[in-house]
This record gives C-alpha cells, structure tokens and sequence, in this order.
C-alpha cells in the first residue's frame, strides 16, 4: 500500500498484516508516515495498493471502513469538545442501532467509571488522560473487529499512559479486539503488542515478534533509540 | 420532592463552580422541574396575549422581528450548530420571499398556499448552497456564500417578466386580508399577520429543537467541533452537511414568505441584500450562537435598538452608537446574551435525569 498527500507519496510500499485477536505497533520517528498508514488504512486518505480486511478489499470510504468493523483513536484523542461525553460515545456508535448503543454506553461507563460519573458533562472538560479514555470507549461503541490508534501515550503523564495501556491490555484479553497501535512511546508499545513494525522515512524497514524488538540491542539502537 | 440541595460540589475541569455558590439539584421530571416547565410556557402564553394588544404599528413592527427572529433559526442550523459560516442568507430569505410574491401576483395563488413552495424552494437552493462546503469551509465558504448574497439582486433584476425586475412585486392588499374562517376583518390584518409570523417562529424552533436530538444534530455539532475526527468515527460528514444547509434553507425560505405577508412589497433593494446577511449574523452572534433562545434576543436587539437609538441619537450619531453598542455587547459577552445566561445557569444549577447518583467528591 502507498499513500500521501497531492501528488508526493508519504509511505512507500509498505506491507503488513495483523492477525485476528492480536495487538501489532507501528514505530518510528516523526514524519516516518505512522499516522499516513493509520489515515489510509481507515479512508480518510486517499490509497493505492490493496488493503484487505477479514479477506475482502477494505472500503474506501470512512463511514464504509467503520461498518465493516474497523474504528479508530485518532491522534490527539479528536474530542467533540462541546459534545457531552455521552454524545461522543453515541458518535463512535453512529453505525450501531440504538439498542447496540445504549448497552454499549453502559458497558463502557462500566469499564471506565470516570466517563460514567462525568456522561452529562462536555468532553471539553474532561483531563487529557479522561479523554483518551472517551477516545477509546468511543472507538469501542462501534463494535470493532479492529481499532488504529494513532499514538494513545501522545500528551499524557507516564503514570496515565501506563493506565491506559493497562485498558488496552484488559480490552483486548477479554474481547480479543484486534488493534493495531501507532506509538513513540516503544518500549511500553512493545511490551503490549505482539508483532512490531518500523518505519522509517516512509518505509517499512523491519517487522517481526514485538519481543525481539524488546531484547533486540542492535535493533533498539537503529530505530528507537538505545538506552 | 426529589430535589435538593447539595453542598458546594467538588471543583470539576472547565467549569468550575464558584466556591460559595450553593449549586441546586434539578431532577428532569421531578414536581420542581415540571412547575419551572409549566411556569416559563405561562410566561411566554401571558407575554404573546399582552403583545395581541398592541397598537397596530407596534405590532407591526413586533412581526418584523419575529420574522427576522425566524431567519436566525435557520441561520443557526448551519452557523451555529453545523460551524459552517454563511454569508448567503439574504438570498435565502429572498428566495421565499419571492417564491411567495411570484406566484400571489402572478399566479393569483392565496399567500397561506404558496408557504410550502417558499420552504422547498428555500430548502432547494440551500442544499445546492450547501454543496461546496462538502470541500470548503470557514472564510472560503464565506466566500461562496457571500457571492450568492450579492448575485441574488442582480438575478431579480434580470428576470423583470417573473420578478417585476427593479421596480419589485407588490402583492394586493386582498391577498393579505385575514381569511374569512377567522372572523377577522381586514382592519386586522396586523394581528392576522402576527399571529401567521409567531407561528412560523414556533414551528421552527420546534423542528430544530427536535432535530438536535436526533442523530443528524449530534453529528451536526460533531462536524462542527472536529470534522476529521467525526468523518474517522464513521459519521457521514457531507450530508450532515447538505441536509443541515437543507434545513436551514426550508426554515428561512419559510421566514422569506412571512416578510412577504408581513411587508406586502418586495424589491431587490428592499431585504435582500448583504446587508440583511449581516443583520442576521450580527442578531445569531449577539444573542448567542448555538443557543435555541438566542435567535429570538438577537432579533430583539437588532430589529429594536435602533428603534430605541433613534429616539436618543439625531441622525448618523445613532448608526456609530449602535455599532459601539454592539462591540461592546461582544466584548463583554463573547458568548451571546443567551449564552452567557446559559452559562449562569449552569454554574448554579445541575440538571440531571431521573435516577443519576449524587455527585461524588473527587479522589485527589
């Protein structure tokens, strides 16, 4: 797959699969074209190539992608600021029928009861960490098969990050959704995930079990930065 | 009563309430809340029967207002709820207002008739406006709008045949004539055209206050706060945005045939021109974007303050008043006068369903 902005190509050819039940990550540095992937992948962004989902050629377009089972946890957490924090769930639900939509709004008020307490208020006020939360929840309301998050730990004091990571941990065990995780953030990224990528420059320079990125020196070093 | 009082509560992000201010527990459906409810519709029935009694000029003057208050409603759909800022909406106006003249003197068609054709026509060419904000937005659309607002009185002027071109229509007083079922004479007419006005008004805000709690109005104000993260979560962000063009359209076409009622002769110069445009932003700024009431104070404010300065003020000393008036009502309420009450109430008051726990202190 290759996608960009106009005419200049962000990612170039890459290749890579995520299997079914399993957490895979995306890193590299900035400007690597992380995000570009996430973008085309869900069809905000224009793509060449072929992107396949469960078998079938992926939709082109966003409200297509999200209803065959793909969400997704935008950079910057895309907080409908003005919107309650229920409003913003039922957003996320928007492909759901409404019975789908309202046990789901319970569920995850349950799994996360700090959107439970705050429901009625505007997700404006919610903290940087409560609204990642909301990001994911919201992400969840449409019953994913699949979830891209584009960079989760971006913002968030370590001790936050690490609660959200724990969620993901505990969502993905018990609902066996797949995600597929865009992070810097790589030592904490590839403790959770199973397979790993890199990308550098817009291509796709290395991928393999997220465990031997972890004890691989040579490949800590190259890519992420050796401690 | 299921209402109480609850001691300060805890201090939450964003809104926090003042320290000393005993903040009150509304429970929707609760005999407190129902009172309030019943209370503020007695309020607007008593004001509504106070304003049938005015003097025929004064009257008058109050349909006016509440036909520029109609065509805020729906300049509030787009601008306000949606964030998509038209500049257009004197055309849109003018279009019913005009699909009204039309077919009254040419077709000899009754008024109360041609309303459904001002709202469609009035929705049409607001979905076709509606069409370049799929790609386009803020001061670009602003743009595309404002030609529209410029073109349309170079369009009736060009057709004359249709629209009597400079010189405009005007509709025969026995069009305009309260109809015979009423009981009302024609030295009623101010009255008939009030009450044909305040219920156009009434049946807008009913349709956007139903529309904002539909899903097409949670994924109006979604496209409005983030359009790349709402069309990621799968809500289908170019036909919120025609169907809330759309709208919009209708409910100020249907603002257009009242002016048309209410005014009697329309031309080019007359209400359709940019300036009108501005005149409803201005009232949807002053009085509070995204707020249902605001419609209704900014077209009190920009239909009767400079009435009131009128009176002060001898000659252009009132225009700079208004507008030093207006800059400094922007200055101190940024939000609109509705919003800033809105936000009052909110500091002060909690309203929540039926059932919802108390709320719990804050863990450090």
């Amino acid at each position: 797959m290759s996608a960009g902005y106009g005419a200049a190509d962000v990612v170039h050819r890459i290749s890579l699969d995520v299997a079914e039940g399993e957490i895979a990550v995306v890193l590299g540095a900035n400007g690597a074209g992380k995000t570009t992937t996430l973008r085309a992948i869900s069809g905000v962004l224009a793509r060449s190539g072929v992107v396949q989902f469960d078998g079938r050629p992926m939709p082109t377009r966003p409200e297509d992608t999200v209803r065959v089972g793909l969400s997704m946890v935008p950079q910057g957490r895309g907080t409908l600021t003005e919107l309650t924090v229920l409003e913003n769930l039922l957003v996320g639900a928007a492909v759901r029928p409404r019975h789908e939509a309202d046990a789901d709004v319970e569920k995850w008020c349950g799994f996360f009861p700090v959107l439970g307490e705050r429901r009625e208020q505007k997700a404006g006020s919610l903290s940087g960490g409560e609204q990642q939360m909301l990001a994911i929840a919201r992400a969840l309301m449409a019953r994913p098969r699949l979830v891209l998050l584009d960079e989760p730990s971006l913002g968030l004091a370590p001790i936050v990050v690490q609660r959200v990571f724990a969620a993901l941990a505990d969502i993905n065990a018990t609902d066996g959704t797949s995600m597929l995780i865009v992070e810097q953030n790589a030592d904490l990224a590839l403790r959770l995930a199973r397979s790993a990528h890199v990308l550098e420059a817009g291509r796709l320079v290395a991928s393999g079990a997220a465990a031997d990125f972890l004890d691989d020196d040579r490949v800590r070093s190259a890519y992420l930065g050796g401690r | 009563m299921t209402t109480t009082t609850t001691p300060p509560a805890p201090a939450v992000a964003g809104a926090p309430p003042r320290p000393s201010a005993r903040r009150l527990r509304l429970v929707i459906g609760s005999t407190r809340h129902r009172l309030l409810v019943l209370g503020s519709w007695l309020v607007v029935a008593l004001l509504v029967l106070a304003a049938t009694g005015l003097e025929p000029y004064r009257l008058g003057q109050l349909s006016g207002a509440v036909v520029i208050a109609t065509a805020i409603v729906g300049l509030n759909v787009v601008t306000g709820y949606t964030g998509l800022l038209s500049v257009g909406h004197s055309a849109l106006l003018g279009v019913g207002a005009y699909t009204t003249g039309v077919l009254v003197v040419q077709l000899n068609l009754l008024p109360l008739i041609t309303v459904p054709a001002a709202v469609l026509t009035g929705a049409l060419v607001g979905a076709f406006v509606g069409l370049p904000s799929i790609r386009i937005r803020g001061l670009y659309l602003a743009m595309v709008t404002l030609a529209l607002a410029v073109a349309f009185p170079e369009v009736l002027r060009a057709l004359p045949e249709v629209t009597g071109g400079n010189s405009g229509l005007s509709i025969p007083l026995r069009f305009l004539a309260p109809p015979a079922w009423t009981g009302l004479t024609l030295a009623d007419r101010p009255l008939w055209t009030f009450l044909l006005c305040l219920s156009a008004l009434l049946v807008s805000m009913l349709l956007v206050w139903c529309v904002l709690r539909s899903r097409l109005g949670r994924d109006m104000r979604a496209v409005r706060d983030h359009e790349a993260a709402a069309e990621s979560f799968g809500v289908h962000v170019a036909r919120t945005k025609i169907l809330a063009f759309t709208i919009s359209g209708g409910i100020t076409g249907l603002a257009g045939a009242m002016l048309a009622m209410y005014v009697g002769a329309l031309s080019p110069a007359g209400s359709f021109t940019i300036l009108k445009a501005i005149e409803l932003l201005s009232g949807l700024v002053l009085g509070g974007v995204a707020t249902q009431l605001g419609p209704l104070v900014g077209a009190a404010v920009v239909v009767y303050l400079p009435v009131l300065l009128a009176d002060v003020v001898q000659g252009q000393g009132s225009g700079v008043l208004f507008g030093a008036l207006l800059i400094v009502i922007v200055f101190v309420m940024p939000e609109g006068v509705v919003g800033r009450l809105n936000k009052l109430w909110r500091q002060r008051v909690d309203v929540v369903p039926r059932g919802m726990p108390a709320p719990v202190a804050d863990p450090p």
